[in-house]
């Protein structure tokens, strides 16, 4: 049997190891150059401390050892996955109980089968790419990246043709093209995942406007490359306040609680007070939702002297060389202004925009906010698609949503064993 | 329980609030207020109703509907505060300068059906809605708008002032 | 299409260079406004206070009148009669046992409102639905000067009534970079201006006041722009109170934007009622 996984994120990637593991056939659909989604931008976890995940290792069969291994190290040499990245679905049709679905690759402009991941081309490249969260050429490789070979951008790239000249294997081909396959599949898993909802429209948080109002997963962007202090856009950071439940819990954006913001606002709090004791942090709440085990966060962050704000700031104002946060501590029952260097808004998390699109052409319905609802029997919804999940929840549910396409092992015993229940069930509660 | 009458009034529900403050931290008004519009909410939930009623929160809101365009509940305090201000009327308990205030401003409405804003301050005056201080304060402007000829003595009176006292008369004892 | 007017109690009293202005630089534009027969006070803020209930027919009235004379169209040029007539008026469009309630109300005095009229303030108007274009033709002295709008609280909230974002709204600079101004960014464009508590708790406007004028100046502001009656009295009028309180150098004069358009239409200040304004004497075009 052939299955196909959308979403190389976490998720996808769980449930594509757990059933090649089982011997299925796996095609997994990605539309970025690399797999990962999400969590290759954020370097550190929260489920265990010292930061670091664990989970996935747990779950790792055959390569044992460090953090990401898992997708990191093992699953592009697993034979029967097939990776598709910089890909998307077009389109789905159902024949006879089968998918013919159609794969849409963008071009890399450098041969995945080729590449050696020499570095050469990467020191000729005579353009940078520099923003806030990271710097790299116009041929650039993802140091976690699978596959592990470079990729164009496209859009920068000025055509020079120095990496050409570099290249020992000749895998650039700069007039790379489009190109559709057709893919034949039984089953379909979708793990299309979320994503952080850019908050341009809450005005008076001046998201977008100034450039010291980031959101959790920027910082967690700058929190990856930051050795000594934080810097942000050149400014030493010396105070940081961070919004909770921005656009979520909101009546008129997205009702509900996005579950897992407390939990890396708390993380990076910590994280921030361990790279610079000297740093003052703020973080303005409703309610803190450190759930289960997850208290220990909340504790551990109290202790080490983050400040907590019970309280929705009102607005915010950009001066010279800060921003000004009004804000009501509601257990003081005080208006406060609090003058810091960097707001961090824990933005509502939202299903992945992509998703969109696959879920109409598979006919799963959705919620207002597009998580999708319920599943089939040949298509199966894993980890985030359907609702916010952490890393070891999403681990879960991707193995769960494998679980109804192994063949199930019932034998004459055990049928016979049901019947008799049943019955006895019968026999006891006559009407 | 006063919450539910607020309801009543103004379709806002109080009950709905979750205490975020984002109302508290909105408001142009708060450093002059007793209770910040959150904590009168609160209280409003709890039940302390001579507390809110007896408040200068809410002869204070300056009806800017910041609190409303910004609420994560979509709940106004802006119109609960018009049906509370509504209920402690009712109750006569206001402030000496708002009540000359909102009964000049009703005398205008039922009499002429308009508003004489000359008259208005003049009658307002008398009648102690102004402090000694505000007034002399505020003499100069007076001299000033008259030689600007900004003060007009003609009253303006509509025809249908009956039919606006009878829509009063209508709606006089809706509020309990 | 008629246009009706609905000027209000504050353009028949104190800030009549309002209603002057507005009309004379509509008539510039080839707009005719018809005013509502008999119009009521639309009870301002004061009498929600005092009866909500109440208050909504007093509104409900007057849009009674512009339907049974035909109006598609009402104009309300002040900010705070715009918040009660859009609101109830949209209250009645979308809530059917509300539009009963008043009509049962109304029928009292023989009265009946379908809910066909739509309330427009001049800025919304002159900017969705006239346009900007036409408006940039008929300019003859373009103002050279930075502006800064005004927009104050009552024309852009609640969120029912609003025709764009609260938080940064841009419809007035439009009419301001139409008009050959440049418009000048700043905080407070639509802070509370304190007109409400003015007569009640004028300590705490005074300061609302304050902040405004000191942003405005700040930002480099040569002129301000209101589209509102009381704003512009607590801007215009009591700016000599607030800079004697606060004894600040936060001078500026306050216009009309309505004002500011018929001069670049090329009518004189006389016929726009320039000289009321108590900073007339500081404006320098």
């Amino acid at each position: 049997m052939k299955i196909v996984v959308i979403g190389g994120g976490l998720s996808g990637l769980q449930a594509s190891i757990e059933l090649a593991d089982h011997g299925y056939d796996v095609i997994i659909v990605e539309k970025e150059p690399y797999l990962g989604g999400n969590a290759l931008y954020l370097h550190k976890y929260f489920p265990s401390y010292p930061l670091d995940c664990s989970y996935c290792i747990q779950s790792c069969r055959d390569s044992t050892g460090i953090r990401k291994c898992f997708y990191r190290s093992g699953i592009h040499s697993i034979e029967n996955i097939k990776i598709y990245t910089l890909s998307e679905i077009k389109d789905i049709k159902e024949e006879n109980g089968r998918f013919k679905i159609e794969i849409i690759k963008r071009p890399r402009y450098v041969d995945e089968n080729r590449c050696v991941n020499c570095k050469r081309c990467e020191d000729v490249c005579p353009v940078t790419i520099q923003d806030n969260y990271s710097k790299r050429k116009a041929i650039y490789i993802n140091d976690q990246g699978i596959p592990p070979v470079y990729t164009i951008d496209i859009k920068s790239c000025k055509k020079c043709g120095k990496c050409l000249e570099v290249c020992q294997t000749n895998a650039i081909n700069l007039d790379d093209n489009e190109k559709i396959f057709e893919e034949i599949v039984d089953r379909i898993i979708v793990a299309t995942g979320f994503e952080e909802y850019k908050p341009y429209d809450i005005i008076e948080y001046k998201y977008g406007k100034s450039s010291f109002v980031i959101t959790q997963f920027e910082l967690a962007k700058i929190l990856s490359q930051q050795k000594k202090g934080l810097i942000v856009n050149g400014r030493k950071i010396n105070r940081v306040l961070m919004i909770q439940c921005v656009a979520s819990r909101d009546v008129r954006r997205f009702k509900y609680c996005s579950k897992i913001c407390c939990l890396y606002a708390l993380k990076h709090a910590i994280m921030l007070k361990e790279l610079d004791n000297e740093i003052d942090i703020y973080i303005a709440f409703m309610d803190i939702r450190s759930y289960g085990l997850y208290e220990f966060w909340y504790s551990k962050a109290r202790e080490l002297g983050v400040k907590f704000i019970r309280g929705r700031p009102g607005s915010i104002e950009e001066h010279e060389k800060h921003l000004k946060v009004y804000v009501e501590n509601t257990l003081e029952q005080k208006l406060q202004e609090i003058d810091v260097d960097l707001v961090v808004l824990s933005s509502a998390l939202v299903p992945n925009k992509s998703s969109l699109k696959i879920f109409k052409l598979l006919g799963i319905e959705t919620d207002e906010y597009g998580f999708a609802y319920e599943d089939s029997k040949i298509v199966s919804i894993s980890g985030t698609a359907s609702q916010i999940r952490d890393v070891p929840e999403t681990i879960k549910s991707s193995i769960s949503s494998t679980l109804k396409f192994l063949d199930p092992i019932i034998t004459e015993e055990i049928k016979k064993r049901r019947e008799e229940a049943v019955m006895m069930m019968y026999k006891t509660f006559t009407c | 329980m006063l919450a539910s009458q607020v309801q009543k009034i103004s379709g806002e529900n109080p009950l709905a609030c979750y205490q975020c403050g984002n109302c508290t931290g909105s408001c142009p008004m708060e450093f002059v207020m007793d209770y910040g519009p959150r904590r009168l909410i609160h209280l409003l939930q709890i039940g302390y109703d001579d507390e809110v009623l007896k408040s200068n929160t809410i002869w204070i809101c300056a009806s800017c509907y910041n609190c409303t365009y910004r609420c994560p509940r979509k709940i106004s305090f802006t119109r609960m505060a018009f049906a509370l201000k509504n209920i402690a009327m009712k109750k006569n308990i206001i402030p000496k300068k708002c009540k000359a205030f909102y009964e000049t401003f009703l005398k205008h409405v039922l009499n002429y059906g308009r508003l004489n804003e000359s008259l208005f301050i003049n009658e307002l005056v008398l009648k102690g809605g102004k402090d000694f201080s505000e007034i002399v304060r505020d003499i100069n402007l007076g001299i000033k708008l008259w030689r600007k000829g900004k003060l007009k003595m003609k009253i303006s009176k509509i025809d249908g002032v009956k039919d606006i006292v009878k829509l009063y008369n209508l709606t006089k004892d809706v509020i309990k | 299409m008629k246009l009706g007017l609905y000027p209000g109690c504050s353009l028949e009293g104190l800030e009549n260079s309002y209603l002057v202005s507005l009309v004379k630089s509509f008539e510039a534009l080839g707009i005719n406004l018809e005013e509502i027969k008999d119009w009521n006070c639309c009870g301002a803020t004061a009498i929600p206070s005092i009866n909500v209930e109440f208050s909504y027919l007093l509104v409900a009235r007057n849009l009674a009148l512009a339907e049974n004379s035909g109006l598609n169209i009402v104009i309300t040029p002040c900010s705070e009669c715009y918040n009660r007539l859009a609101y109830v008026n949209y209250k009645i469009k979308n809530d059917e046992a509300f539009k009963n309630r008043i009509n049962n109300y109304l029928k009292e005095i023989g009265l009946r409102y379908d809910g066909n009229v739509e309330v427009k303030h001049p800025v919304d108007f002159l900017v969705k639905s006239f346009g900007i274009d036409k408006i940039k033709q008929k300019v003859k002295k373009p103002i050279n000067k930075r502006v800064a709008s005004y927009y104050g609280c009552l024309f852009v909230r609640p969120r029912e009534i609003s025709i764009e974002s609260a938080e940064n709204p841009r419809t007035m600079d439009q009419i301001v970079e139409a008009i050959g101004g440049k418009p000048v960014n700043y905080g407070f464009k639509t802070k509370c201006c304190g007109a409400s508590i003015i007569i009640t708790r004028s300590d705490a406007a005074l300061k609302l006041i304050r902040n405004i004028l000191k942003s405005c100046k700040d930002n480099g502001a040569e002129l301000i722009v209101t589209s509102c009656p009381l704003c512009h009295s607590n801007l215009d009028m009591q700016q000599e109170i607030v800079v004697k309180t606060f004894n600040e150098d936060i001078k500026i004069p306050v216009l009309y934007f309505t004002q500011l358009l018929g001069l670049s239409l090329g009518l004189n200040e006389k016929d726009l009622a320039l000289d009321k304004n108590l900073t007339y004497e500081m404006i320098k075009l």
